[in-house]
This record gives structure tokens, C-alpha cells and sequence, in this order.
């Protein structure tokens, strides 16, 4: 380790330049004494109270706080102290094949040597190689004496936590599970977690445990997810795959000790069209569930075919947020503005070649909470357009269509178009526009 | 007094609207058209491939012919520009050079330059504008001397300034009575050069021929054609809009074969006229505004053309992969829907605006991740209506550098295509050896299976290569990457952007709902794939 010479610093009148980053520098270096050379001769920065260089720190990115703490050992010192370790990304990436930046290894094991059991709020981001994936599981197998509330398992590209073994990745999840005993919130989307697992998270933190985010886990199963929201009562938010959704998930997530929830997220997906049936949610777990939780925004992402919507909307649903992340049927859009009382924020990527005026109108009439809407490869006419935008008025404070969408029609042009939609939304709007050449 | 003048042309290869030769005309009593063709001034400005020499070739010829049916002629002069001048204001007792004023910063060196020269050697310059609509000063000035950004805000600019300027009067024969046109002899000697004196393959194969008659001519079968409307603003829909246009104008705009300003205001009077019509920016004067546009922001921001040292653009780590940027220029991508298009570019020119963006995307912030400024390159190279400002411009629009921040909305190189065009007929016409594919493999045939492909006359790997990505892996690795980019450079990504009205673009720190925000970037996972 580098140890530099101290530097005696004299301080004139003016405040350092450099310390500007703390306000309370200045009234620990000067004290009550200005430019008096014999009081600050023995002023210097090595010898900083420790809370000040902290605080300093706190500005400070990893690298350069690494490199600060080659300074000096009180430096060096204030570099270990606990409330700087209690919050760490972890990045793991190949070199060869990434271009993320990945955590030097060596500060991977000074942070389990040393801050194992400082770590609180703890991520691991790993590029689609198996085995950052890998190196991430073993780092979370030795923090044995940790007490983590926030744990989070970003995949980058590819989801490479499916790549590790099951057994791998579940030991390596139970050491945390059953150590912290304090976790709030886990974010583990698109990895191989599994019923066991869940039990262990569940026995262990159902007490703390507020939001979890479990999209695209495939082992995991109805009941995997019942046993959460049985025990953990805390739970304000929730992500996950529609194929585990329930009326008996629904209900028990209304259950009278339950809280309630503030965010429920719900990813359809189909990898196989036309091979999937999807379930129906009952109209009364909706129900129930929207009346113990009034204020909860419901959240669906749909990656569906064209021809795998049949099973949805078919009654009132509760849902807040849509969004079509594939095509979706005219039927389907026809269904949304039927029973979707509670829509705010509708977001279609590509539809057909079928204007869908008809759907749109009728959403503007009877979704009356709706506040923002994009439209991506659809087809609408100008009239149809402006009908909606006039219906839905000032409230619909985002809205973004793809200039392509529009047909020009006997009663519109787009330049006409523009102007209007500007005067009923009151501001100045333009379609997104792609440039020609 | 009368002056004895050159009259330089550079770009406005035309007759019409051209105010610095009627100011020329109007002030001389001797006048010299000349074009010099300075091979090596050029060659080092810009990238100039054969199609866009035989182009310039046939607008040289055009212009001689238009100006020998006046009474005058083209003077063809070859040589580096400073020494023809030289020469020539000496043989000929030159007192004024005219040009068009252009605001490339390399035309705009030379117009210097040639300013020195006229102070050393005593004549006097004389530049108007005529390549664009307006005079680009007074856009700055209204915008408060910077450059409007963002398209928008442009188009909000316009609207306080009203119309462009008009198009000046013609130029007549009479105009060349009064004002002696050069000897027969010199004709002779500085003849338009072949396509063989410059070392060209002697014919282009494109259907693009130049010259302002042929410009011209476009432009009225393009008035007059009752279905142009329709076909312009539904490109998506029509798939033949895909093929070399009959009645499309770029090349000629970008030569100034055409005015911008004549096209304009025949487009206003048919506007007034019409009842069915669709105005800016899908429409034809939206093209007009759209080159203004980059032609006003480039006239104001230093190192447009680059990526260093360009204020507006994201200072992006680009892959450095000859052989991957190869493979695109050459149409061996393994991506039909991208090979056709390349391959169309080669072969003619001129690609569909819907293709570019394809083709761009799929080089730069989609698969691929290498610079726009490679693919500018290759553009300038093939395009015949490459434009130093607009070629720049669209580019760092189309690999989201800048003006563009819907970076998420990635274009599928299957799937755009079949949306298209979805029988495949545009991939057949240039991709010959995939035309016996059915249409549900014409855009990826490594789906098909082996005895299909042998069904086809095709082997992937063999007669096609295979797809040289995993699409999906490849957009969604370089989404992540993008995403960095912009948080990190959060300022410049503002500069070019209008307050968003897409509820798919959240800024950092407004009010969402718990998750909502990582919703928005997790809906580009799958989504928005064009």
C-alpha cells in the first residue's frame, strides 16, 4: 500500500478550494482562529476527524475512494468503516466478451473478507456469460454473517442465472435467505428459482419482506407464490409471470392481516403460439383484492401472438397499466375499453392494419382515469384521433403516436391534425416523426 | 461598369432559380459558366463512389446542353481550383467571380480562399444563397442565434417566419444576348470529360440519370400524378415504394439540379388548390423541411460531421470490427431484409428513407454496435444524393446519438421487412439467389429446414451466409449498453430532445408509480421491436 509524506497544508483566509464538497470543513479546520500559522501548522489532511473524511467519502465514487485510501492509514481506516460498505453493486462481466465494467476481484475479496457483515443493500449485475452468473452465486454463498435487506440479480443481456445449476443457485440464495433474516426487498426476475427456495425466504423474513420481483422464474409454481403471500403480510409490491397468478393468490393477498399492496406486476408471455391456454382470473378475486388494496396499481406486460388473447378482459379486470409488447387483436383493444374502468396508461407497440378508431373512442368514453398513451405500428385515421384526443381533453398529459400511424382522411390532414390535437390537450403537440431523405 | 465574369458553379447545376448566375447575367457584359473539376479537392472532402460520378457527369452534360440552347456553354475546367482560377482571371480580364454561397465548412474555405484570391488579383466575389429554403441566418436569429434542436421546435421557428424565398425569375436567351457568352473554341476545349477520362466504369447501371432537364421532368410527373398523396404517406403499405422511384427528387436536391424553393412553392399552389392532401412532415415538403433542418444545425455546430468533438452528439464507445462493418457494406449480413437493401444501395443509388433506417439501425445502436460514422462513410460513398449535413444528421438520428431518443424502439431485420413487404418481392429482385424461398422464410432461411433449403437452391452457410447475430442477444446487450450511455450523459441526450409527451420515456426523477420507470425500460425487452 502507497503511504504518501503528510503534507502540511497552511490555510490563508480564504477557504480551501478543494474541500468544497462538505460545508462543515470549514468550520472544523479554522476553529475560531483565522491565519494564525502556529495553530495550523499541525493541520493536515491526514489528520481530519474521522467523520468529516467519511462524509467526504460519501461524495465519493469506489474508485476514488480506493484511491484515497492509499493516502494514509487514517484515510485508509475511514475506507473501511462499516456505513460506507453498506451498500454495493457487485459487477460481474467477462472481459473478453463485455464491455460492462466488472469489480476487480481482488475488491470482491477484500469486500467478503472484511464487509461481509456491513452489507445491506447488495446487487449483482452480471453480463449473459454463465459464469459471472456463477461468480455471483459464489460470493453469495460467503455472506454467511450478513444481515441484507435489499438483494437484487440483474441479468444484462441474457438471463445466465438460468444457466447455473439449480442446486447451485438455490444453495447459494439460502445462505442469504436464512441469514439475514431481514430482507425487505429481492428483486431475483429471469433466474432459476424455485418452490424450496421460496419456503426458505418465507421462513426466514415473512416479517420484513415488502417487495419482491420474481417475472420470468419458470420453476417457481402457484403455489410457490401462495406461500408468500400466506405468510409475508408486509408485502406492498409484487412482480410476476400470469401463469402463476390465482384466485387463491388473489385472495390472500386480501386477507384482513395483509397490508396493502401497492404495485402488482404481471408478465404474460408466450414462447409457443397458439400452444399456451391461458387461466382466467375470477371477477370476485379482482374484486376482493381491489377492495382491500383501492389505491394498488395493477401492471400488465403482454408478449403475446395475435390469436392468445381470447382469455382476457372478458370481464371487469382492475388493471391500471397496459402494455403490448408484441401485436394485440382489434378485439382484444375492444375488450380494454369495455371492461378496464381503472386504465391509466395504455401502451399498444403494434396492432394491424385495421384502423382502430372504434376502440379508441370507446376507451376515451369509459376509461376516464386514462393519463397517457403511446401507439406504435397501428393504424388510425386523423378523425379517429382527434374524436379521442377530444373526448379525453387535458387529461391525457403523455400521449405519443408514430406519425405513420395516421391516415390522412377527407376530414383531416396531419398538418390539420397537429393543430388540433395541440388545442385539445392544450399545448403544443407534434407526432413522433421519422425524418425522410 | 460591366463586369467580365466567371460564374462558378459548385452545387445549383441548373438554370432555374438560380440567383447568383441571374445576378451574374444582370451585371456583366461577359460571362463565363464554369465548372472546375477539382478531382482531388473533392476526393478529400467527401467519399464519392462511380453511380454519383456518372450522376454528376450526366448533370455537367445537361447543363451544357440547357445553357448551349441559351446561346451559351459550359466550361468543364479540370485542376485544382485555386491555380484554374488563377489562369483563367488572368486569360480572360475576370472582375468578378459569382457562386452559389453553400455552408459546407469546406465550400465555405474555398469561398474564402477565393475571396483572398480576388483581393490579390482585384476582382470581386459575389455569393447568394439558393441551396436552401431559407436563408439560414434569419432561422438562427429567431431562435436566438443557436440553432433549433430539435425538429419541432424548428417547425415552430418556420411558422414565425413564413414563407421561404421565392424563386428568382428565369434566365433567357436574351439574357445571354446581352452578356457575350464565351468563345466556340473554348467549348471545344473544356468539353464535359467521359466517364473514361476519369477512370469510371464507362456506364452506370442506375435508373437515377442526372441533370436538371431529367429533374425537372420528375418534378412534373410527380405534380401531376393524382396518386402521389397516398403512396407517399403510406410507404409502410406499399411495398413498391420500395423500388428505384419514378418520381422521387433527393439526388436532384442534393446536386441543386432542382431548387428546393421552385419545388416548394409549386407544392404550395397545389396545396391552395387541393382538397385531399397531406401536409409536413410525411409529405414532400416535409422532405424539404427535414433538409433544412439539418442544414440549419450543422451550419451552427462545430465537428457535425464526427462524433468527437460534436457538442449534440453521445460520445459512444463504438465497436471497432472491419470485418463485421464489411460484411454490412457488402451485403453479407446473413439478414436478407438487410443484404436486399445494401444491395439495392450498390447497385442504384437510392434506397427508400424506410430502408435507411434499417440499414442504419442494424449497423449501429441495433446489432452491430460500430460507429455512425462508418456507415456514414458508406452512404456518402453510394448514396446519389449524399449530403454532407443530411447524411450526417440522419445518421446520429438513426443510431440514436442524437435528435432521436427512442432508443428502445429497435427495428427487427426479419420482421420489419416482412412487415413491409410481406410476399418478399423486394428481397427477390436483389437477393436473386433466395427467390425460391416461401414467403415464410424469405426473410430468415436458416429457418428453413435442410431439404427446404435444398428445395430453394439455397444453403445457408453455403449459397447465403448465416445470420451473422443473434438478433435478440445482440439489440438486447446493446439496449443495456445505450442505457448507460444515457444516463451518463444525461445533458447532451436533453440538448436535442423535446419534453417528451411518450409515457414510455420517463425521466429520471419524476413521479411514477413504484416500478413504473423499469417498467418502461423492461417494455423494450420484446417490445417495440419494428
Amino acid at each position: 500500500m502507497m503511504k504518501r509524506a503528510r503534507q502540511k497544508v497552511v490555510i490563508e483566509n480564504e477557504s480551501p478550494q478543494t474541500l468544497q464538497k462538505s460545508k462543515n470543513q470549514k468550520t472544523c479546520l479554522h476553529g475560531s482562529a483565522f491565519g494564525e500559522s502556529d495553530l495550523h501548522a499541525s493541520m493536515d489532511w491526514g489528520s481530519l476527524p474521522h467523520h468529516v473524511i467519511l462524509r467526504i467519502f460519501q461524495f465519493l465514487p469506489l474508485v476514488d475512494r480506493a484511491r484515497a485510501s492509499s493516502v494514509c492509514r487514517r484515510w485508509n481506516d475511514v475506507f473501511h468503516i462499516p456505513d460506507l460498505w453498506r451498500r454495493f453493486e457487485f459487477e460481474l462481466s467477462q472481459p473478453a466478451t463485455s464491455y460492462l465494467k466488472s469489480t476487480h476481484p481482488d475488491l470482491i475479496q477484500q469486500i467478503i473478507k472484511r464487509h461481509a457483515d456491513h452489507l445491506q443493500y447488495v446487487s449483482f449485475k452480471v453480463d449473459s456469460s454463465t459464469e459471472s452468473a456463477e461468480a455471483a452465486c459464489d460470493i453469495l454463498s460467503q455472506l454467511v454473517n450478513c444481515s441484507i435487506k435489499t438483494l437484487g440479480l440483474i441479468s444484462t443481456a441474457k438471463p445466465s442465472f438460468m444457466n447455473v445449476s439449480k442446486a447451485h443457485f438455490a444453495s447459494a440464495l439460502t445462505v442469504v435467505f436464512v441469514n439475514s433474516k431481514s430482507l425487505s426487498s429481492v428483486k431475483i426476475d429471469d433466474t432459476p428459482l424455485d418452490d424450496p427456495s421460496l419456503k426458505v425466504l418465507v421462513a426466514n423474513n415473512s416479517d420484513t419482506l415488502k417487495l419482491l420481483k420474481m417475472s420470468s422464474c419458470p420453476h417457481v409454481s402457484p403455489a410457490g407464490i401462495l406461500c408468500v403471500a400466506d405468510q409475508c403480510h408486509g408485502l406492498k409490491e409484487l412482480a410476476l409471470n400470469y401463469y402463476i397468478l390465482s384466485d387463491e393468490l388473489l385472495l390472500a393477498l386480501s386477507s384482513e392481516k395483509h397490508v396493502d399492496l401497492e404495485h402488482l406486476r404481471i408478465d404474460v408471455v408466450s414462447e409457443n403460439p397458439g400452444q399456451v391456454e391461458f387461466h382466467t382470473i375470477k371477477k370476485q378475486s379482482w374484486d376482493a383484492f381491489v377492495k382491500h388494496s383501492p389505491k394498488v396499481n395493477i401492471v400488465m406486460y403482454f408478449f403475446l401472438y395475435e390469436e392468445e388473447f381470447d382469455a382476457f378482459f372478458r370481464e371487469e379486470t382492475p388493471v391500471t397499466h397496459l402494455y403490448f409488447g408484441r401485436a394485440v387483436s382489434k378485439a382484444m383493444l375492444g375488450r380494454i375499453g369495455m371492461n378496464c374502468p381503472r386504465l391509466i396508461e395504455l401502451v399498444v407497440c403494434a396492432n394491424g392494419l385495421q384502423p382502430l378508431d372504434d376502440e379508441l373512442i370507446r376507451i376515451a368514453e369509459r376509461c376516464k382515469n386514462l393519463t397517457a398513451m403511446g401507439l406504435g405500428e397501428c393504424e388510425v385515421t386523423c378523425r379517429g384521433f382527434i374524436e379521442f384526443v377530444k373526448m379525453c381533453g387535458g387529461r391525457l398529459t403523455q400521449l405519443s403516436i408514430m406519425e405513420e400511424v395516421l391516415i390522412p382522411d377527407n376530414d383531416y390532414s396531419l398538418d390539420r391534425l397537429h393543430l388540433e390535437v395541440s388545442k385539445h390537450l392544450g399545448r403544443m403537440w407534434f407526432p413522433d416523426m421519422m425524418p425522410t431523405w | 461598369m460591366l463586369h467580365r465574369t466567371i460564374h462558378l458553379f459548385r452545387k445549383g447545376l441548373r438554370l432555374h432559380d438560380n440567383p447568383a448566375l441571374l445576378a451574374a447575367l444582370e451585371s456583366s457584359e461577359a460571362i463565363y459558366p464554369v465548372y472546375i473539376l477539382d478531382r482531388k479537392f473533392m476526393t478529400s472532402v467527401m467519399h464519392i463512389g462511380a453511380l454519383r460520378w456518372h450522376f454528376l457527369l450526366q448533370s455537367l452534360e445537361d447543363l451544357q446542353k440547357n445553357l448551349s440552347q441559351l446561346g451559351s456553354c459550359l466550361l468543364v475546367i479540370q485542376g485544382e481550383y485555386e491555380s484554374v482560377l488563377r489562369d483563367h482571371v488572368q486569360k480572360w480580364n475576370i472582375t468578378q467571380v459569382t457562386l452559389d454561397a453553400e455552408m459546407e465548412p469546406f465550400y465555405k474555405e474555398m469561398e474564402a480562399n477565393i475571396r483572398r484570391l480576388g483581393e490579390e488579383l482585384g476582382f470581386e466575389v459575389l455569393s447568394l444563397v439558393g441551396h436552401s429554403l431559407y436563408d439560414t441566418k434569419r432561422i438562427l436569429d429567431l431562435n436566438g442565434g443557436t440553432p433549433p434542436l430539435t425538429y419541432k421546435r424548428f417547425l415552430h421557428i418556420l411558422s414565425l417566419l413564413g414563407d421561404p424565398e421565392v424563386p428568382v425569375r428565369n434566365i433567357t436567351a436574351e439574357d445571354f444576348q446581352r452578356c457575350r457568352a464565351p468563345e466556340l473554341c473554348l467549348a471545344e476545349c473544356y468539353r464535359v470529360p467521359l466517364p473514361v477520362d476519369l477512370k469510371i466504369p464507362p456506364e452506370s447501371l442506375s435508373p437515377w440519370k442526372g441533370g436538371e432537364s431529367k429533374g425537372l421532368q420528375r418534378l412534373e410527373q410527380h405534380l401531376t400524378d393524382q396518386g402521389w398523396v397516398a403512396s407517399f404517406t403510406k410507404p409502410r403499405t406499399i411495398p413498391n415504394s420500395l423500388l428505384p422511384s419514378t418520381t422521387g427528387l433527393s439526388p436532384y436536391f442534393s446536386m441543386g439540379c432542382l431548387s428546393v424553393r421552385t419545388f416548394f412553392y409549386r407544392l404550395s399552389n397545389i396545396y391552395a388548390q387541393a382538397k385531399h392532401h397531406s401536409l409536413p412532415p410525411v409529405s414532400l415538403q416535409g422532405q424539404l423541411l427535414w433538409r433544412e433542418f439539418f442544414y440549419t444545425v450543422a451550419s451552427a455546430t462545430p465537428n457535425f460531421t464526427k462524433m468527437a468533438g460534436n457538442p449534440i452528439c453521445l460520445q459512444i464507445s463504438w465497436d471497432e470490427d472491419a470485418e463485421r462493418l464489411h460484411k454490412w457494406k457488402t451485403a453479407q449480413t446473413g439478414f436478407p431484409w438487410i443484404d436486399a437493401i445494401m444491395t439495392q444501395l450498390h447497385q442504384e443509388g437510392w434506397i427508400h428513407h424506410l430502408a435507411r433506417h434499417a440499414v442504419a439501425c442494424f449497423l449501429t445502436r441495433g446489432d452491430l454496435w460500430i460507429s455512425w460514422e462508418e456507415g456514414m462513410k458508406v452512404f456518402e460513398e453510394l448514396l446519389l444524393d449524399a449530403d454532407y449535413s443530411i447524411n450526417a444528421g440522419n445518421w446520429m438520428w438513426l443510431s440514436a446519438s442524437a435528435f432521436f431518443h427512442q432508443y428502445t424502439r429497435i427495428f427487427c431485420p426479419v420482421h420489419f421487412g416482412r412487415r413491409t413487404d410481406p410476399e418478399g418481392q423486394y428481397v427477390r429482385k436483389y437477393l436473386p439467389v433466395l427467390k425460391n424461398f416461401p414467403s415464410k422464410y424469405i426473410y430468415e432461411p436458416w429457418m428453413a429446414s435442410e431439404e427446404e433449403q435444398k428445395q430453394a437452391g439455397c444453403i445457408i452457410g453455403r449459397d447465403y451466409p448465416f445470420p451473422m447475430v443473434n438478433h435478440k442477444e445482440a439489440s438486447d446487450h446493446n439496449l443495456q449498453l445505450m442505457k448507460q450511455v444515457r444516463e451518463e450523459q444525461y445533458g447532451t441526450a436533453q440538448l436535442t430532445r423535446d419534453d417528451t409527451d411518450d409515457p414510455m420515456e420517463m425521466k429520471p426523477g419524476c413521479k411514477a408509480a413504484p416500478g413504473l420507470s423499469d417498467g418502461c425500460e423492461r417494455l423494450a425487452a420484446g417490445s417495440w421491436r419494428c
